[in-house]
């Protein structure tokens, strides 16, 4: 109990410690200048024990330490992992001159630097003697996003498998650290069920493919056209209906569709915009009966053209018994439109000639997850009541085919060269089934579930030092991609040719052919065109999502819902653009190495009509997203102005100075603020108007206990106050009570205009900004800090671990060598890749 | 054409098959209009009355000013919000003034019974309390606890929990949220064919996590020590599981207790994952299945999160035509209109809550109530002063009468830990407390209670 409330008050106050430990060393060299040494503490470490003594435990110390700190008994053994991790937040905060606070006596420079020496090395020493026998990551499991991704490359399915499993627990950010994941009974249970959902998708029972449904549809037969009774359809010949409302209850399905096997389908819509006066008109189609949250559920918008059929194709995936819906976007509301119906409405609408549906695909039978485990071996009639013609895998040398599936299942389950006694716990099971007088298939069922909820199958192995081939394609496959390595990574990997794809056996030999002569995965150049390869592979979208969805937080974009009263203009395709905006704009500077500075400030983003309708900037229509040069005065450009970004920092109703600050210091400077202590209250905007936030946390400020981080929290903050909780630009405050009338597009808004918005501020070392835009200038001074920031939040993702102490050379060396490249995104990629602490454990 | 369909797809084996097993239980029994009996399943002797808790949880804090009373002491002046309790004043304390020292904001659901579970880096995940008390006398029941909530699943990875219950390693153990569901599994009568199904399924699992034991010594060896803790954790696990089914086969045989289907309706509007949840309808079911859980001795251990913190899922705004949802409700603002939305919405949610206790009382046990044996909390996240806080925070303990219970109406506790209640439940439950309990944010009982 003890280690807990102590850690979390360090991360509250470690700025408290640091000034103490600082103040301590400096006191200690004066004291020692001056006097002999009788009374100064005995022991190597009586530097340490002054420089504390002297400046910090005036406060910390005893039962009610400030800040919750208490250094009186914070031992320097520094062996301890959790000490060594105190005493580094003390040295930061000292060194930081965050502590002792500005108010009292400044340690001398000479203290620091006598505490930094004493401290820094045998801190340094000690992690990196921890590191040689336990490696500076820990042991890895999958995350519930890999083992989906990993199970279906490893069995050739696809099949949603992480809505099974609880999800993961984050540290340092991420939801892949190590230290976050536990493994429970519950836990246990739900791999087990995944298991057998996964197997049953893979081995085929049917001893024919599932019948082929090929139907054109007219969405006439689909609810609500069909059962509504209000007048908002209009129907044309041949099946083909125009839909004039988007209003949410009449969202389309084509009900007639209704697969009772799930598989791979392909849709073909023919749509086009109607009396739309030469504009396209936008539609979202949607997997139905799911909750769209964030981009759950969505297939994609499509954007029909003016008056000319076109037809949109798309593959995927659907469970039984679901269908898709179509719903236009921003036609009237079926309140207005049924008034005049629609034979007569003039307004624009969406015409559907039809929906044809194709499915399920297959290419072979049994389908290619069956073969690849059971390769071509015969398949006999077991039928049971309800499924007659039921077919199961049959064998004459069972123990021996068991073996050799078996062996190659396995290799690839664990990632890795295996042996007779790695699948000996395997075979053991198919041995006591077969004893029991079970069938071969179910025998082998059961052991390829053993595999599959094995130790070596759900956690990553990597032994301490440098990692062995194949654990460092996993680490690169898991970070590029969030699945397993492929063919040709485990041939590196192996070092040995990979299979020869059919058909192209006259073309030149692969990379990875000629690496099995020249070289191996270990190579500086092998890995450098791996990555290049594996970030030009479709795969490499994984990477964007769940490093990008965490780093920036886009992963909460629904954890608050504004409110309707003040926002009436956010919708889902709102938000889905702001999350494809951030996403896709990552990918432009991940893809051309454009320097990560554009985070900051970039003079482009990814539009598509809704958000450049957003946004106030003209000449952007439609779903699909284009690069586009911003204008003058646009204020976007970089993450930080991003719709989607603005939106998670901020709750449904009101933004917060203090959020948002905060997570620019951490996400974009690094230097994440202490949490809040307990016993403050968050502060609550006045949404009536009558105080804004700046008056409430003006007072707040003063106050030095709280001035102390708030001086450097709220000033970024404060720039980001010209956006309002949805990421739109605002002069003035919307509030719900007494103010001035609004009006948008001749409509009186359920708001009023408060007070003006004042985004400019003084920043914590004294710099004054008017606005974002200049706040933008003075991030980009510090060019370095972007990019250690940034280096830092990679490493984390890929390695499972936040650097250490220990690794602040590796960050700096990593810094170093992309200034020279403009401190371009792909380089940066690269050099986490080729460093050391990428490559060893 | 699907009634149609049905009869051709069904052979008439299969058919007489079902009718069999159907006339070998007392089933046709529990669907007759005149079984108003209820049988007890758990391992409950003759003239024994069990020990109970049920841990409720209703996020984002409630409108204090219209909540706490002005006055303490047992005849307090009932306020708007607890004016639905009123005829039950001698049945429930409203303790005031308590703290929960790591809620705060809208991510205390996690700290409500764990006392240190936090959303914050680095924290380390750990067990609840109701999770503690069911491996202390879980073993007694067919279901050792249930964890309820207004949503399914954990939530966990996503911004709000929708579990209140922990393992003891810290993972979030899923919540069910749909009153006939749930009322399914604590009574639907398992044929022949399924129990043998499962018993097979018992078996085939045991021997599968059985082989991965050599597995895991293997992989052991080579690990520093950080990474052999890891796989520690995955042996454990395994042996939890085994153990965890080893007790549901013992209590497999055992028929499930007999009632009265209750009259679920349509079950679309009952489930709060769908569209359309009539939220009255189905608060009052839960608490009417959760009452018969308890009755029947399926389980002593419940806890139920009612409410979530940030968005309260419950979608209670809709029906009574009130334009805010509850998490705006709280950021009021000095807001009159969202004040007056505030405390209305409290009351309907306190109607509910009287019910369940008045449902409680209604059932007779032993020489007293249900309700005089079972231990239910009532409590919340946020502080009932303004807004979220992590003091102040609104709770109720009612029950317990005959388990040593002595309410007091209204007593204020300042700046008392909230474990401190959970403390009080161990005690009367006759559990002592684990080691390190609430991660030490206890600190004592409420005496006045006793």
């Amino acid at each position: 109990m003890r280690n807990v409330l102590f850690y979390s008050s360090l991360e509250r106050d470690n700025r408290g410690m640091w000034v103490a430990v600082v103040c301590l060393a400096l006191w200690f060299t004066r004291e020692l200048a001056a006097q002999t040494k009788p009374t100064a503490p005995q022991g190597d470490d009586a530097q340490v024990q002054q420089f504390v003594t002297q400046h910090c435990l005036a406060c910390h110390r005893g039962d009610k330490p400030k800040g919750n700190l208490r250094l009186d008994n914070l031992s320097l053994d520094l062996g301890d992992g959790a000490n060594r991790k105190r005493w580094q937040a003390v040295l930061k905060r000292v060194e930081a001159g965050e502590m002792p606070p500005e108010a009292k006596p400044r340690p001398l420079k000479d203290e620091v630097k006598a505490l930094t020496d004493w401290l820094a090395p045998r801190m340094a020493a000690a992690d990196a003697a921890a590191r040689a026998t336990q490696g500076r990551a820990v042991l890895r499991r999958l995350n519930r996003i890999e083992y989906e991704n990993t199970v279906n490359d490893l069995l050739g399915i696809k099949v949603d498998l992480k809505k099974q499993l609880p999800a993961d627990g984050s540290a340092d950010g991420f939801d892949n650290a190590g230290a976050a994941h536990h493994t429970s009974s519950f836990l246990m249970e739900k791999y087990l069920e995944a298991a057998d959902t996964a197997l049953d998708m893979a081995i085929a029972n049917r001893p024919k493919p599932p019948p082929m449904i090929k139907e054109r549809y007219s969405i006439k037969d689909g609810h609500p056209v069909r059962s509504t009774t209000e007048d908002v359809y209009r129907f044309l010949d041949d099946g083909e209906v125009v839909c004039f409302c988007s209003s949410e209850w009449h969202n389309i399905w084509v009900s007639k569709f209704y697969p009772p096997n799930d598989g791979n389908y392909r849709f073909r819509i023919s749509a086009s915009g109607f009396q739309s006066a030469g504009k396209p008109v936008t539609f979202r189609v949607t997997v139905s009966r799911t909750r769209l949250t964030g981009r759950n559920g969505l297939i994609s918008y499509f954007d029909a053209p003016p008056d000319k059929p076109t037809v949109f194709e798309f593959v995927r995936y659907m469970e039984p018994r679901t269908t898709i819906a179509m719903l236009p976007y921003g036609l009237g509301h079926a309140n207005t439109v049924k008034k005049t119906g629609g034979e007569k409405w003039e307004g624009p609408g969406l015409a559907v000639q039809f929906v044809e549906v194709e499915g399920p695909l297959h290419e072979t039978w049994p389908p290619e997850s069956h073969r690849r485990i059971f390769g071509d071996m015969p398949r006999t009639t077991f039928g049971i009541y309800n499924f007659r013609d039921r077919v199961e895998v049959v064998s004459d040398q069972p123990l021996v085919d068991a073996e050799r599936i078996l062996m190659k299942f396995t290799r690839r389950a664990f990632r890795r060269t295996v042996t007779a006694e790695d699948i000996a716990p395997f075979v053991d099971i198919v041995k006591a089934r077969l004893a029991a007088a079970q069938r071969f298939e179910p025998a082998m069922r059961a052991a390829l579930k053993g595999v599959l909820i094995s130790p070596e199958f759900l956690f990553l192995r990597e032994r301490p030092g440098k990692l062995d081939d194949f654990a460092l394609a996993c680490r690169l496959s898991y970070f590029l991609w969030s699945t397993m390595p492929d063919d040709e990574l485990f041939a590196l990997a192996a070092h040995t040719s990979p299979p020869r794809p059919r058909g192209k056996s006259d073309e030149e030999p692969s990379l990875a052919q000629r690496a099995s002569e020249s070289g191996r995965l270990s190579d500086p150049d092998v890995l450098r065109e791996q990555v290049e390869r594996m970030l030009n592979h479709p795969k490499a979208a994984a990477f964007t999502e769940n490093f990008v969805g965490q780093w920036l937080g886009l992963r909460e974009i629904d954890a608050t819902e504004p409110s309707r009263l003040l926002y009436p203009e956010y919708d889902h395709l709102l938000k889905v653009s702001m999350i494809r905006e951030a996403e896709l704009f990552f990918d432009e500077v991940l893809k051309h190495d454009l320097s990560l500075t554009n985070f900051v400030a970039a003079d482009f983003t990814m539009l598509n009509g809704r958000l450049a309708k957003h946004y106030g900037i003209p000449g952007v229509d439609g779903w699909e997203f284009h690069k586009t040069p911003l204008p003058p005065k646009s204020h976007r450009g970089g993450l930080l102005t991003m719709a989607s970004v603005l939106k998670v920092t901020a709750n449904g109703t009101t933004t917060s100075p203090v959020m948002r600050g905060a997570w620019i210091l951490d996400r974009i400077l690094g230097t994440p603020p202490a949490p809040p202590p307990d016993n403050v209250e968050a502060i609550d905007p006045d949404i009536r108007g009558a105080t804004t936030i700046r008056e409430q946390l003006a007072k707040h400020r003063s106050v030095e206990s709280c001035g102390v981080c708030h001086r450097k929290i709220d000033p970024p903050g404060f720039a980001l106050e010209s956006f309002d909780v949805i990421g739109g630009w605002r002069d003035h405050y919307r509030v719900t009570g007494q103010g001035e009338t609004v009006f948008v597009e001749g409509r009186r808004m359920s708001y009023h205009k408060g007070k003006s918005v004042d985004p400019s501020d003084v920043t914590a070392d004294g710099r004054r900004f008017e606005n974002i835009d200049q706040f933008k200038q003075l991030l980009l001074r510090d060019k370095p800090q972007l990019a250690r920031a940034l280096t830092t939040k990679l490493i984390t993702y890929a390695t499972g671990r936040a650097p250490q102490a220990s690794d602040r050379d590796a960050v700096a060396s990593i810094v170093k060598n992309i200034r020279a490249k403009n401190y371009g995104l792909r380089s940066l990629v690269h050099e986490v890749v080729r460093s050391e602490v990428f490559r060893n454990k | 054409m699907n009634i149609h369909l049905r009869h051709v797809a069904l052979p008439r084996r299969t058919f007489l098959k079902g009718a069999g097993i159907t006339l070998a239980l007392p089933w046709l029994e529990v669907m007759s209009s005149h079984a108003d009996s209820v049988t007890t399943a758990g391992s409950i002797t003759e003239g024994e009355t069990p020990r109970r808790a049920v841990f409720c949880f209703f996020g984002l804090g409630i409108n204090g000013r219209d909540f706490t009373p002005p006055d303490s002491g047992r005849d307090y002046k009932a306020t708007p919000i607890l004016k639905p309790l009123e005829a039950l004043q001698r049945d429930f304390t409203v303790v005031s003034g308590l703290k929960l020292t790591h809620s705060g904001g809208h991510v205390g659901d996690r700290t409500f019974l764990t006392g240190t579970n936090t959303r914050s880096p680095g924290a380390k995940l750990r067990v609840s309390c109701d999770q503690e008390l069911a491996a202390a006398i879980g073993r007694q029941t067919r279901f050792p606890s249930l964890t309820l909530g207004i949503k399914r699943g954990t939530g966990f990875g996503g911004y709000y929990d929708q579990t209140l219950s922990w393992s003891p390693s810290g993972t979030p153990i899923p919540s069910e949220n749909r009153p006939h569901v749930l009322f399914d599994q604590l009574f639907r009568q398992e044929t022949a064919d399924t129990l043998d199904e499962r018993e097979a399924e018992f078996a085939r699992r045991a021997s599968v996590l059985d082989s991965l034991r050599g597995e895991a010594k293997r992989l052991n060896g080579g690990l520093g020590a950080n990474d052999r803790r890891k796989l520690d954790e995955y042996l454990t696990g395994i042996r939890d599981l085994e153990r965890r089914m080893q007790d549901e086969k013992d209590w497999l045989r055992k028929p499930k207790p007999y009632v009265e289907k209750l009259e679920f309706g349509k079950e679309q509007s009952l489930d709060p994952d769908k569209k359309g949840l009539e939220y009255r309808r189905y608060q009052r079911l839960m608490y009417d299945v959760i009452a018969l859980a308890l009755q029947t001795d399926s389980t002593r251990v419940i806890s139920y999160l009612a409410r979530m913190d940030g968005q309260d899922g419950t979608g209670s705004w809709r029906d009574m035509g009130n334009p805010y949802n509850y998490h705006e409700m709280t950021h009021h603002g000095e807001d009159p209109d969202k004040l007056k939305w505030f405390t209305q919405s409290d009351i309907w949610y306190m109607e509910d809550w009287a019910y369940f206790l008045n449902k409680l009382k209604s059932i007779k046990e032993g020489d007293g109530t249900l309700l005089d044996h079972t231990l239910v909390a009532y409590g919340s996240s946020g502080g009932s002063i303004n807004a979220h806080h992590n003091h102040h925070l609104p709770t109720m303990l009612a029950g317990g009468s005959r388990l040593g219970i002595k309410h007091q109406g209204h007593i204020i506790k300042e700046d008392v830990r909230l474990g401190n209640l959970w403390s009080t439940i161990f005690d009367r439950m006759q559990v002592p407390l684990p080691e390190n309990f609430q991660g030490g944010e206890a600190d004592g009982i409420v005496k006045e209670l006793l």
